[in-house]
């Protein structure tokens, strides 16, 4: 082992000596000095590999005092560009010696040459901090560093200050808001900037502000935008009035999202004339009656609207309000009059008078863009005591690809379009009216998500129905606590509408029907669904075999697929509550890469 | 195509770089210079950049001349969010001082190479990104110039903004 030289104040040739002669046999001053001038000289020659091994056979020397190499040594390498050995030598000249400043001067060296000037610059501060305060070099590193820093501080710009507007605006469109707002106050410089570009407040959001952003923020805010504000996410606010009140006085506000509690007159009152809306999100804080809803859905540019507690009051039709020009996605949570049964969307218009079996459709011309449809019914948990009636054929239209409907009783026709895209339907239940079982055949071959979730009548007839034409394009499947369909359905699915799984990623399964889902059936399950990423199969009877089936389909895929083998298999698995499933099972299916869920 | 055409740039300090056209017409304000000059051996001058610059600037546009024309033109509203992600070539070509990394910005705008403008915007964003303001005053050697007084009232004002 090298020796580590304690510093006694003494010059350190007497160290060497004292130490070499007490501790270790002399090897001969003059074979040590050959290796080290034999190395220079090579190194001088640009012989750097061969000075290089001679610098190593020299640091094997027992009377070696390592920094000597180690400081010739950190030279060549960083001559070879190999600055990070240079680095390690250097480091190691500092631990061997602190009092050597050559150790410190050869890590900077190293430091300046890869680019890290503030490294550099922060070892010569390490290095007056060591060094004794009469170190004859001390003046020397004094000197260096004082001189790096003055160049590194010229090598700084501000950016605010070197670069254009142009450059500056892109720049900071990168830069999330509230994070634009906090850095304000790096210097009067910034604020200045960035307070001073309309452009930077365009798009102003005070959620998850903790505290409540005051109003003068607001305000700020708005002024800073020179009034020109667009967008606003109105959410953890202190005074919610004033804050929309000072949005509304902005003439091309485009999108409000509206969190707070605020008497619905009030924004009534605001915004049912305001024009340049396109989006307008109201959340289940404020209640907007369906009169007061009809009167926004009028407004001429909206395409998005959302109104998370919207009241029937009346019972009046509201198809006035038609046609919705420019409205492409409707969200509305219902909260139904007492006494109320029956939800009959303002689109439809009034009830035909013809015949009650044949009931209204829906008129695109009414709703010529809508494409994404939420509907739910007050989301209470006894929703089914007094559920609302809803016909499904009101929603059966070519424009609509996304339907989400809740807590709804359905009434009509079974059937959806066939451009229908994405589908669920969660705790909905069936009116005895209903034609489910003896309506139209499902077409639905272009359904990339179905999600269905609490729903008691439905059963693997149903599904196979919904799924028998689709062809690979499924690539959500989620079938939870509905408990009619049962393990035996499952199975009976998966022979009957193979060809649904082809394409299928995600895969949620769960609910009373399936307590005896097993191995087997998912085994032939994921043989058909080769592309799956997920799958959530709680409170099964599956076991670790499950766990050993999709590692081996992982790793060696079976030539009778035809589709692509890239897919790397399952990654997420869900087996909360499978209580079949071994822990040693458990662990090796982690130990091969499989995330696994357990309670 | 038997040897392509070659354009002179001449730099601010009077460097000439002999490039290829398609190099120099990474460049929108040099190509549309070309197209109005028509044939012309004379060297183009570049007045607003440097040699040094000049070089970066030429060294991208080589190892860029190939990439398909820039379709990202649709910067509307929904792409504002964009990402800050840079391929690896880029990043490492961005591993400049400060000064000479701006100067390239500049250029860039200067020369109207929306890429390479790109590039050098995100580079500098990330240094801003997901930092406090006094990691912003380290990383440009910014001089705090608020007193104690007017920075507390700054934070105040800025305190709903806050992560938490």
């Amino acid at each position: 082992m090298a020796f580590k030289r304690k510093i006694s104040g003494g010059g350190f040739t007497e160290n060497i000596a004292n130490h070499g002669a007490a501790k270790k046999p002399y090897f001969g001053r003059r074979n040590l000095d050959r290796y080290q001038q034999e190395g220079q000289d090579l190194a001088r020659k640009g012989k750097y590999d061969e000075a290089l091994r001679a610098f190593g056979d020299a640091l094997l020397q027992q009377n070696v005092h390592p920094p000597d190499i180690l400081d010739s040594r950190s030279a060549v390498y960083c001559k070879m560009g190999l600055y990070d050995k240079a680095l390690s030598d250097a480091k190691r000249m500092i631990k061997s010696d602190n009092q050597d400043e050559r150790g410190y001067l050869r890590a900077a060296k190293a430091l300046l040459l890869s680019r890290k000037p503030e490294k550099a610059l922060e070892v010569y501060e390490y290095a007056l901090k060591a060094l004794d305060k009469y170190h004859t070099q001390r003046e020397v590193l004094e000197n260096i560093h004082s001189k790096l820093s003055a160049k590194m501080a010229s090598q700084y710009r501000d950016p605010i200050e070197s670069l254009n507007n142009d450059c500056l605006l892109q720049i900071f469109e990168y830069i999330p808001f509230r994070q634009r707002v906090r850095i304000t106050r790096v210097s009067k410089t910034w604020k200045t900037y960035i307070r001073g570009q309309p452009s930077f407040w365009l798009d102003i959001s005070f959620k998850g502000s903790r505290p409540p952003a005051p109003a003068e923020s607001v305000k700020a805010c708005i002024q800073y935008s020179l009034k020109r504000l667009k967008r606003a996410q109105i959410h953890d606010v202190k005074n919610p009035l004033n804050a929309v009140q000072l949005v509304y006085q902005c003439p091309k506000l485009e999108y409000l999202d509206v969190d707070c509690t605020i008497a619905e007159d009030h924004l009534y009152k605001l915004f049912h004339l305001k024009h340049t809306l396109k989006t307008l999100i109201i959340s289940d804080k404020i209640p907007i009656c369906n009169e007061n809803a009809a009167n926004l859905l009028k407004l001429p540019n909206l395409e998005h609207f959302e109104a998370h507690r919207y009241v029937l009051e009346s019972k009046r039709p509201m198809s006035h309000t038609l046609p919705l020009t420019n409205m492409k996605c409707l969200s509305l949570n219902i909260i139904p009059k007492p006494g109320q049964t029956i939800f009959r969307p303002f689109w439809i218009g009034r009830p035909s008078l013809s015949s009650a079996t044949e009931p209204d459709k829906i008129n695109s011309e009414q709703v010529p863009k809508l494409e994404k449809i939420n509907l739910a019914a007050g989301k209470v948990k006894t929703a089914r005591d007094f559920s609302l009636l809803f016909c499904l054929d009101y929603i059966c239209h070519p424009n609509f690809k996304t339907i989400n409907l809740s807590y709804l009783k359905f009434v009509g026709t079974f059937g959806f379009h066939e451009k229908l895209e994405n589908l669920s339907l969660v705790y909905c239940s069936i009116h005895f009216m209903t034609w489910i079982d003896n309506g139209l055949p499902l077409m639905l071959p272009n359904l990339k998500s179905l999600v269905l979730h609490q729903l008691d009548w439905i059963d693997a007839t149903h599904i196979h129905r919904i799924l028998e034409h689709n062809a690979g394009v499924l690539e959500n499947l989620q079938v939870v606590l509905c408990d009619k369909f049962t393990a035996a359905g499952l199975e009976q699915l998966v022979t009957s509408a193979p060809d649904a799984f082809q394409n299928l990623k995600s895969l949620h399964i769960y609910g009373m029907g399936l307590y005896n889902l097993g191995d087997t059936t998912l085994s032939h399950l994921l043989e058909k669904a080769p592309l799956l990423k997920e799958l959530h199969v709680p409170h099964t009877q599956v076991t670790g075999s499950l766990i050993k089936r999709i590692i081996q389909l992982r790793d060696q895929p079976s030539g009778g697929n035809t589709t692509e083998t890239s897919s790397s298999g399952i990654s997420v698995l869900n087996l909360k509550g499978c209580v079949d499933v071994s822990y040693e099972a458990l662990e090796w299916g982690r130990l091969n890469g499989l995330k696994i869920l357990r309670l | 195509m038997s040897g392509e055409e070659m354009i002179t740039l001449k730099s601010s300090d009077d460097v000439s770089f002999t490039v290829e056209r398609s190099v120099a017409e990474r460049s929108i304000l040099i190509k549309h210079l070309l197209e109005d000059l028509g044939t012309s051996t004379e060297p183009i001058p570049i007045p607003n950049v440097n040699e040094p610059v000049l070089n970066k600037v030429i060294e991208w546009s080589i190892h860029h001349k190939n990439d398909p024309p820039s379709t990202d033109d649709n910067d509307s509203e929904n792409n504002r969010r964009r990402t800050t992600d840079i391929d690896e070539w880029d990043q490492k070509f961005m591993q400049v001082d400060q000064e000479m990394l701006f100067e390239i910005i500049l250029a860039a705008n200067y020369l109207d190479i929306k890429p390479l403008l790109d590039v050098g915007c995100k580079t500098v964003a990330n240094m801003i990104k997901g930092k406090s303001p006094e990691e912003i005053r380290k990383t440009f050697n910014i001089q705090n110039d608020f007193t104690p007084e007017e920075e507390d009232q700054i934070r105040r004002e800025n305190e709903w903004a806050e992560d938490r």
